[in-house]
């Protein structure tokens, strides 16, 4: 199954906020929809899912229109919410009713939807008597509820404690094995990584980046070599690079360089004892989202992800940015 | 359909299961159980008051030959007038009469109320019809002859050519009270139950899920249908009482009940009231979309409830059989007439075709309404922040493309 959009202009009052995206997503394999705040996510995922109408463009599976009647669709809106004072069992029976299972089956999904997330003692409880956590894990299993084919999430990790993350990851994960549609929103480019085959960057309402993570990763590395110096090693190395009349630009633990594959092995073998690790250079997500939709305010963003202070480029000098999140090496 | 029928169900079942639903059900049935038995003890009350009355206040005969002319407790009649007055002053009495004659008497009073002034009309009263008895007697008519006289009764062949609205009166006035509590009431849960789930993020969940037209109808269909278990079990309650209690009834007002109980009537009752719910409850949902916070919601339905009010008055007004132009043009208007034109049709000032129309036109009108209160939510759906007015709503609502 694959979900094409195509051409996907939305505008309010006047206002353009999705201009011309076009991108795919094909079963048994996930996609992260990535951008800013305002960027345009939500709206994508509001006009996928006909909350509202796109002005021009298609969303299409298989080359037919998407019909949410015909299609079964799992969604979490990023503002969600279910009744406070209702049982969890009653409300996704409820919300599974609604999309078009009988009774019984929905009880039994249900049912086993609030098992899968350890909640079996508070099945018959009002949602409110429920912690934060535990009321996000029935929010996220409504979206699980009658088999659907695409599964559309917006900012689904928001909230949850690495625990909690983890049991959602995996039910994610077991969703893209069984060759669901899986689309995803997230700022938390951790989970990006770990979880997406395929991304799409979005800023201001336009396609920056859209393809296998890989290979956008291998793209944003612009064909650097990684060299993570040992402890205290790396002015001497950084040194011994430039002495051979190469650029070497420090990014965090990292010295980076263009790739020179007769260069590189006599530079190791040389070095060997001062080089921990080497290989391609490939830009965390989180370089290459900042790098692609907006340098400038690097430290805002910085602080949207809760990671580094990293400045956005990959060959610009970076402060604290970690090796392990920074790069992904081979072992020398 | 198989959505409003899981809407329907889901809202329901809800409203049926709140404990301040069953509560109100179970204490509204206990008053109809008690209205129900409420003859029967008023007729026994009635009935133990005529064996033994008794004057309020005491009582001084100046001529002792007419000692006990008056029903007062030997306890209250005084030897002096000024024991008589000594003891209204001190407030043992609250009133006292002198006899001086059966035609002159002399009152003294503690305070004088609207209370004291009724009692004392009763004893000049009293006074005037033994005065009479005693003239009539010295002119040779008995006391007993004078009596039949006045029972003569005169014998009516009352030939009713439209409606009896004394006896459909006491029907409207409990369909006035019943319909305008219960629109109000439910009016206000089903905009709440919209504001609320706006309010906590559930309406995104919803109409991706099925579509608006089955959130709004299976929310109104549904409240609707809980207003009326709720009617029905206070009916059922009331009922079983009555019929419990049916054959201890005085005879007078199982007349009374036998006349009020039109079964025609009732159903145009039953219906306007089903009517009434509709028509105001797509309206209450509509408002309740186009608020962020379940706070504002009072504040949204001010102008339904001003109309409301205002049908409740003119219903009022037709019930006391005004034929004005308030009350005629009313009964036409969709939300006043399922107010006003059953009242009207009850106390025959309307005829069976006004009511069929006005029924025709309240339902295309309860039709084209949900059809805009469908638009208006589903386009307030994602709107928050500031209320949104009607107006402004229903415009968007039909000329955006959102």
């Amino acid at each position: 199954m694959q979900l094409d959009i195509t051409d996907v202009c939305k505008s309010f009052e006047g206002r353009q906020v999705l201009h011309s995206l076009s991108f795919s997503v094909t079963s048994g394999r996930a996609m992260g929809f990535l951008g800013r705040n305002g960027a345009g996510k939500s709206t994508t995922f509001r006009c996928l899912m006909q909350v509202f109408r796109q002005d021009s463009g298609s969303f299409t599976v298989d080359g037919r229109p998407l019909d949410p009647a015909e299609h079964r669709i799992g969604y979490l809106p990023e503002e969600r919410g279910m009744y406070a004072k209702t049982s969890l069992v009653d409300q996704l029976e409820y919300f599974a009713c609604l999309k078009g299972a009988s009774r019984k089956d929905a009880r039994r999904d249900a049912l086993g939807w609030i098992r899968y997330f350890g909640l079996d003692e508070y099945a018959e409880k009002k949602l409110e008597t429920l912690s934060k956590g535990n009321q996000q894990k029935i929010q996220i299993a409504q979206a699980f509820l009658g088999d659907p084919d695409i599964i559309v999430l917006d900012e689904p990790f928001s909230g949850l404690d690495p625990v909690n993350a983890q049991v959602f990851k995996d039910a994610i994960r077991s969703m893209v094995k069984k060759g669901k549609l899986v689309i995803f929103s997230s700022h938390q480019m951790a989970y990006v990584e770990e979880m997406c085959d395929d991304v799409t960057v979005i800023d201001a309402g336009r396609i920056v980046a859209s393809g296998p993570l890989e290979k956008i990763r291998k793209d944003a590395g612009r064909g650097l070599y990684a060299i993570e110096p040992t402890p205290g090693a790396s002015d001497a190395i950084r040194t011994a690079i430039l002495a051979t009349g190469r650029e070497a630009t420090c990014h965090g633990d990292l010295l980076l360089t263009p790739r020179d594959d007769a260069f590189l092995r006599g530079f190791v073998a040389e070095h060997f004892d001062r080089i921990a690790s080497c290989g391609d250079w490939r830009p965390s997500m989180q370089d290459i989202f900042i790098s692609l939709t907006g340098a400038d305010e690097s430290t805002d963003n910085a602080s949207d992800v809760g990671a580094s202070d990293a400045t956005g480029s990959p060959d610009a000098n970076a402060s604290d940015a970690s090796a392990d999140k920074t790069a992904e090496r081979t072992d020398k | 359909m198989n959505g409003l029928a899981t809407v329907f169900r889901f809202e329901y079942t809800q409203q049926v299961r709140k404990k301040a639903f069953v509560a109100t059900t179970v204490l509204l049935a206990c008053a109809a159980v008690f209205a129900a038995l409420c003859p029967i003890i008023f007729a026994s009350a009635l009935d133990g008051q005529s064996s033994d009355q008794t004057l309020t206040g005491g009582v001084y005969y100046a001529d002792p030959s007419l000692a006990g002319t008056l029903p007062f407790d030997q306890d209250h009649t005084y030897e002096s007038e000024d024991d008589l007055r000594n003891a209204v002053e001190d407030g043992t009495e609250s009133m006292g009469f002198v006899i001086k004659d059966l035609t002159h008497i002399t009152t003294y009073y503690k305070n004088y109320t609207s209370s004291s002034a009724s009692d004392s009309g009763i004893v000049q009263s009293m006074l005037q019809q033994a005065y009479v008895t005693s003239v009539l007697a010295s002119r040779g008519v008995s006391p007993d002859e004078y009596q039949a006289l006045l029972a003569t009764p005169v014998d009516e062949d009352r030939q009713i050519l439209g409606r009896d609205s004394t006896t459909q009166y006491m029907t409207a006035i409990v369909y006035i009270v019943v319909v305008y509590i219960v629109v109000l009431f439910f009016g206000q849960t089903v905009a709440t139950a919209v504001a609320r789930e706006k309010d906590s993020k559930t309406m995104e969940l919803l109409i991706t899920s099925t579509r608006p037209t089955n959130l709004i109808l299976g929310k109104v269909i549904g409240l609707t249908c809980a207003a009326l278990t709720q009617i029905g079990a206070v009916v059922c309650a009331g009922g079983i009482a009555y019929l419990a209690a049916h054959d201890s009834y005085p005879q007078g007002v199982r007349d009374f009940l036998s006349d009020a109980f039109d079964g025609s009537m009732l159903g145009v009752y039953l219906l306007n009231f089903v009517l009434a719910l509709a028509l105001f409850m797509v309206l209450y949902a509509a408002l309740g979309s186009l608020v962020s916070r379940v706070e504002d919601v009072s504040t949204a339905v001010t102008p339904v409830m001003l109309l409301v009010v205002i049908a409740y008055l003119l219903a009022f007004l037709a019930a006391d059989g005004a034929t004005n132009a308030f009350v005629t043009i009313g009964s036409w208007i969709p939300f006043f007439s399922v107010f006003v034109m059953p009242i009207r049709f009850s106390v025959g000032t309307a005829s069976w075709v006004q009511i069929v129309g006005s029924t025709v036109l309240t339902l295309a009108c309860t039709v084209a309404l949900a059809y805009v209160s469908v638009r208006i939510y589903r386009w307030g759906t994602l709107r928050y922040g500031t209320r949104i007015k009607l107006f402004t709503a229903i415009r968007k609502a039909f000329s955006s493309q959102e």
